[in-house]
């Protein structure tokens, strides 16, 4: 089995499913037998799903409506263009 | 097609519009978890839009534009981080804006609340560069060639900087909980 640190900087890669099948067999054969490497990736596995769950943050409207009043209005200085931002 | 100037800067009028409508609230999903300063946010999404508008004609495909995107944006970020580091650290916890867009039910808010809480905060006390790439991969999604293109690193180093940034967090996090 090879040692928890050995292991460690496989980890990342193995999160990643960035892993060949053969390093791959390798950790999860060690996790498989070492309890606090398991729990370890679990809990970061965990984490990573919270993150993922994380909603997307919409922009508020006026604040959008605000945004395209500032970029018009950078936009046409000195153009003499009636073009907005609709 | 021969177009005059007018019809050209109608055309990039209209392109800027399109621009504004696809990414103004992706851009903004990142930026508002990194700063919490309502005309902060809206200075960095006019930077970032208009230095956009000003590279158009370079682009031809929509993921090299949102990359360029983010990148200016997480570049203007960093810079106002930079500027106001000494009077606004990124301290308080930002669940009341959270909330406020997306509209959930009372009881989805307690429940969310509580899962959404330790993160926001262990999340805020993460150092930039790590906090940038945690909410650039496993919030926004982006996948490790875009970051490596909009942080301008190699993929080598996003792997192992987002490695060191999810071990913070997860120890931040576990601190939280122990707190309780």
């Amino acid at each position: 089995m090879k040692d928890c640190k050995e292991l460690k900087h496989l980890l990342c890669d193995y999160l990643n499913n960035d892993l060949d099948k053969k390093a791959c067999e390798m950790v999860e054969k060690h996790i498989s037998q070492c309890a606090e490497c398991r729990e370890f990736i679990e809990d970061i596995n965990l984490m990573i799903t919270r993150c993922r769950k994380e909603e997307h943050i919409i922009m508020p409207d006026d604040m959008k409506n605000e945004l395209k009043r500032c970029l018009n209005n950078k936009m046409n200085k000195g153009e003499n263009n009636a073009n907005t931002i609709k | 097609m021969h177009l005059n100037n007018k019809e050209h800067k109608n055309t990039l009028h209209y392109q800027l519009s399109e621009i504004v409508e696809t990414y103004s609230d992706r851009i903004y999903s990142i930026i508002v978890r990194m700063i919490d300063n309502h005309d902060d946010i809206l200075d960095i999404m006019q930077n970032t839009f208009l230095k956009t508008y000003d590279n158009l004609k370079n682009f031809r495909q929509e993921s090299s534009l949102y990359t360029y995107m983010v990148r200016i944006a997480i570049n203007e970020t960093r810079q106002h981080i930079r500027k106001n580091r000494k009077s606004n650290l990124f301290l308080e916890v930002k669940e009341d804006l959270l909330m406020d867009y997306s509209h959930p039910s009372v009881e989805e808010q307690t429940i969310r609340a509580e899962n959404v809480n330790n993160l926001h905060i262990a999340l805020s006390e993460l150092p930039d560069k790590y906090r940038e790439i945690v909410i650039l991969k496993d919030i926004e999604g982006l996948s490790m060639k875009e970051i490596s293109d909009v942080l301008n690193i190699t993929i080598q180093s996003v792997k192992t900087r987002l490695h060191r940034g999810r071990l913070l967090l997860k120890e931040l996090m576990e601190n939280k909980i122990e707190r309780l």
